[in-house]
């Protein structure tokens, strides 16, 4: 911490996932030079890398056997016959799939832009699964009405993260690796840089540019069962807000279905995608009930809904009913080996099951963040509910809300959204450097007030270990903020957050070295976490509807009279959320409003 | 084995090092309450998070795809997180846990990890790809890319590379992670280097390094085989011109489709 | 070291490798004497049919032996996908070499007991 320096760049990105890393690329490809990228853990470490399924593109690879029914076969479409699929089929997919809240100029920009950054993925190295001749494979996903998942076996976003890193690193773009993010500093509404800790030395140094982008991935470490990794906790939208600038949707949270039962991980929506069945403890295909279309692959917040009524009614598995079977031994040992290796080998190396032989057991787990940074379509954030802008700050992918999931995100989007709008960005940052963006000054010292933070943290020989905290915020985010919410709950949670943000200013930190303090960063990530999962549930407990993954069991309809409308939240000057709104962009002629039904 | 026997306490044996404060490393025991299912990854952090918050290790994603915590348990290299402590325990409830090998510690776990990036770097792991490139996609077969399988899972952890008898004596060999994405590029029919790349991996410090020691095959927690992929290399490498004219023919009909 | 089966091949390849050249040099050494003469050729030949030669011949053995039986190894592997097989295959190089070792130098000792 005794040498602070001041570091200066064009661009300073932070995040490396694959946001961040189109964002960079993109802006050295338009002729930035000056680009930087800041990454708490190694850039290959993102947690883009862990997404498993696909990207959605309309390519028109795949269709299904005729008469083989919804889940029947896919063959590949021979040349000259008819698409199956179209960019009005997508828009009304992720539309409908985000229960009418997604802003549908933004949609269209996505959905119009993904078949080419699916092709620009390929042309840069990606090693997709094929068709028969050649072409990229597809495959089912939940809430898509054709086959436009494009992936490779179950490791999509591992091949898409290393091979934009490479293209990254093609282009010259440097890379800070295990830099920790620990403040942003936006003046007169202006990005003007960063406060970074090099976790390797311990020192603090302040970073200048002209454009800071944010890339920094979503926040499912708020919650006790995750498939977000030990990274995820929300640094990105803690640090806007902190800031100034809003957060959007944030009580929008996404549960996804098939995470392992009781560690969380992800089992990819392809499980189902390929053929998969959830079964309940008396061995039925509960999802007819709920989703009699299309059972399995109905949207996520359905089906985890769904397997969360089955398990409060009871009738779920496991020693303590809080489980759900996903069976897949139909699909033969060939398809899984080929298909859904990965999967495979999380089932049997911490389940003990192989899907090949036994069904595997399975729960309902917090999974993305929906809300976060607004954006335009470009990546630039906006200062409030009128639109205007954050000069020189962007944001895409999970940390960023444009909205494209609206109040529920369909699978395979996210790989898209990060690309397509990471993309945008880099373009946009490019055009706001070239335009001659200027390099504000920083006021007073931010190196030294986030030091003197930091050694007050140190000199903290409080009573608490940040741990207890952290694991009290995520049993009542998981319990009374979860998949069914109700005013009660809601407002205990809020009860319990203030408590716990008391409780931090009575912390010890144990390692107080400054080489690599993992400890301290750590500290770091769960103050993030106590200040935006405050938003989540004052964003919550207004909402008095449900929809799309926001469920309220004391307001369960959807309420388009007067809540078709995004949560915008400011922190006032006691530090408490500030709720504004902001109309939703729709096209009423070609998208109404319709009731969502599978 | 009973319930009550797997949540027992064991003893979880560290290896420390601060260079800031320690002249040399040294083990350091801590106790640790098991619960069904509790992996090596889930142990540190109990101990780090409740009993001493100095102990560092890397970690993310929980799942063992990130490859951030590759270290040397019980004497050999794997992924904390996907490593079941009761597995590991010897008679005496032990396990031993220490940073990878042959490389600078950092502190504790957390190892110097330039040398294997500057090997990543060396191999040009990007595609260098055709010049006339097509609106769509390129064509690939699905035996293509079978035959790539192997090397485009990996996730780059390092356990490999460290568990390399010849890295631990040669830090300029490439190291079995940079020779199997060579060998990803090399074989990938899109790449036009073949020449370029095979030129690479033959220099003093490529394939001709490599032992067929097959520590890396061990360690790899994605069960890959680097050594096949060097093995490979060097045959191509021996036949680089005759390499080189076939990718070019490959590469003639890039953008038509596979024959079935 | 990180120890492992393979390494315990390649040290004493190399051991055995060493030794060879080592052989290599006395060898020539020994016959390059054919050249000073008959007197310094049997000086020569004599000090080296001492009994500490005699278990450096067994010694000798074992380095060709080993050699050339890990060089077989190495030539499959080089030219088939044998992974399956590598821990077999270490220890097949090692066992057959111990056994042809103990063979061979049991009949070493046994020539050397008769006189001859």
């Amino acid at each position: 911490m005794q040498n602070s320096k001041v570091i200066t760049h064009d661009v300073i990105v932070v995040g490396a996932g694959l946001a961040g890393t189109w964002a960079a690329m993109t802006a050295a490809e338009n002729g930035v030079k000056d680009v930087a990228v800041l990454s708490k853990i190694h850039p290959l470490r993102s947690h883009s890398g862990a997404a498993q399924g696909g990207i959605a593109a309309v390519l028109n690879n795949v269709r299904p056997v005729a008469g083989t029914g919804p889940r029947g076969p896919l063959e590949q479409i021979p040349p000259g016959d008819d698409p199956v699929d179209s960019f009005d089929l997508h828009m009304f997919d992720t539309i409908k799939g985000s229960d009418w809240l997604g802003d549908q100029d933004a949609i269209e920009i996505m959905v119009k832009d993904a078949p080419d950054i699916v092709i620009q993925y390929e042309h840069m190295g990606c090693v997709f699964s094929r068709t028969p001749d050649g072409r990229i494979g597809q495959r089912r996903f939940g809430g898509h009405s054709a086959p436009r998942a494009n992936f490779s076996a179950d490791r999509t976003g591992h091949v898409l993260l290393h091979t934009i890193h490479e293209q990254a690193l093609l282009h010259n773009v440097k890379f800070y690796s295990e830099w920790y993010v620990m403040d942003l500093i936006i003046e007169d509404n202006i990005a003007r840089g960063v406060v970074a800790i090099n976790v390797l030395t311990g020192d603090i140094h302040v970073l200048r540019a002209k454009a800071v982008m944010f890339g920094t991935g979503g926040y499912g470490q708020a919650f006790k069962v995750t498939s977000n990794a030990y990274a995820n906790t929300g640094d990105g939208v803690a640090l806007a807000y902190r800031a100034g600038a809003p957060l959007m949707d944030m009580e929008f949270v996404q549960f996804h279905p098939t995470g392992l039962y009781r560690h969380g991980f992800l089992m990819t929506e392809a499980c189902r995608g390929e053929g998969g069945y959830l079964i309940n403890k008396d061995g039925e295909r509960f999802m007819a009930k709920y989703a009699p279309d299309k059972m399995e692959l109905a949207p996520r917040d359905l089906v985890s809904r769904s397997e969360q009524t089955e398990i409060n009614e009871g009738r779920g598995v496991m020693e303590d009913g809080q489980g759900i079977f996903l069976d897949m031994r139909h699909l033969g040992r060939e398809k899984i080996l080929e298909r859904l290796p990965e999967v495979r080998d999380l089932a049997i190396a911490f389940a003990h099951v192989d899907p090949i032989d036994d069904p595997v057991p399975i729960q309902p787990t917090a999974h993305y963040s929906m809300g976060g940074v607004p954006t335009t379509v470009d990546g630039e954030v906006l200062a409030n509910a009128n639109g205007d802008l954050i000069t020189g700050f962007y944001a895409a992918g999970e940390v960023s809300c444009v909205s494209v999931h609206g109040a529920n995100r369909l699978g395979t989007n996210s790989l898209l959204e990060a690309s397509v709008f990471g993309r945008r960005a880099g373009r946009a940052i490019a055009e706001f450097i070239k335009g001659g963006a200027k390099l504000y000054p920083i006021s007073g010292d931010p190196a030294k007030k986030n030091t003197d933070y930091v050694t007050e943290l140190f000199n903290n020989d409080g009573e608490e270990l940040v741990e207890d905290i952290v694991q009290d915020l995520k049993a009542t985010m998981t319990n009374k903020v979860g998949i069914f919410r109700n005013d009660e709950d809601l407002k205990s949670a809020l009860n319990d957050i203030h408590q716990l943000q008391q409780r931090f200013k009575n912390i010890r930190i144990m390692d107080k070295s400054s080489r690599f303090n993992t400890n301290l960063s750590m500290t770091l990530e769960a103050r993030n976490l106590l200040t935006f999962s405050e938003v989540i549930v004052a964003g919550a407990l207004n909402r008095t509807e449900s929809r799309g993954a926001h469920s309220r069991t004391d307001h369960p309809k959807r309420d388009d009279e007067n809540w078709l409308k995004h949560t915008m939240a400011h922190k006032d000057e006691d530090g408490r959320p500030k709720l504004s709104y902001k109309d939703v962009t729709l096209y009423w002629d070609r998208f109404p409003p319709q009731e969502r039904k599978y | 084995m009973s319930n009550k026997d797997l949540q027992r306490t064991v003893t979880v044996s560290i290896q420390r090092f601060n260079p800031d404060v320690d002249k040399k490393p040294h083990m350091q025991d801590y106790q640790v309450k098991m619960w069904p299912g509790m992996t090596i990854l889930d142990a540190l952090h109990e101990i780090k998070t409740h009993q001493d918050g100095s102990v560092t290790y890397r970690r993310s994603c929980r799942h063992g795809i990130c490859g951030s915590c590759a270290m040397h348990i019980n004497g050999r290299n794997t992924l904390a997180c996907k490593t079941p402590i009761i597995s590991e325990l010897d008679q005496n409830d032990r396990v031993t846990i220490g940073p990878l090998p042959y490389l600078p510690v950092i502190k504790d776990m957390v190892v110097d990890r330039t040398s294997f990036w500057e090997q990543y770097l060396r191999v040009k792991p990007w595609l260098i790809p055709p010049e006339n490139i097509p609106e769509r996609e390129f064509r690939m077969s699905q035996e293509e890319v079978k035959a790539l399988h192997d090397a485009e899972a990996c996730i780059m952890c390092g356990a490999c590379y460290s568990s390399c008898a010849v890295i631990g004596m040669n830090k300029k060999y490439m190291g079995p992670h940079a020779l199997l994405k060579a060998f990803l590029r090399v074989l990938d029919p899109r790449d036009t280097a073949p020449s370029e790349r095979l030129e690479i991996v033959s220099q003093a410090d490529g394939v001709a390094r490599c032992h067929t020691i097959f520590n890396c095959i061990d360690a790899c927690p994605k069960g890959l085989n680097p050594t096949q992929a060097i093995e490979t290399l060097r045959k191509l490498a021996q036949k680089r011109q005759k390499y080189e004219e076939a990718k070019k023919e490959r590469q003639k009909h890039l953008n038509e489709p596979i024959p079935s | 070291m990180y120890k492992s089966t393979g390494f315990i091949s390649w040290l004493l390849r190399r051991i055995s490798g060493v030794a060879l050249v080592l052989y290599l040099f006395t060898h020539l050494w020994v016959i390059g004497a054919a050249n000073s003469g008959v007197e310094v050729f049997n000086n020569r030949l004599d000090a080296v049919q001492t009994p500490l030669f005699k278990f450096l011949e067994i010694a000798l053995l074992a380095a060709v032996v080993y050699h050339g039986l890990d060089g077989i190894r190495l030539l499959l592997i080089h030219y088939f996908d044998l992974t399956e097989y590598r821990k077999s295959m270490f220890w097949a190089v090692f066992i057959l070499a111990a056994i042809l070792t103990l063979i061979g130098g049991a009949g070493i000792l046994i020539i050397m007991a008769n006189g001859g």
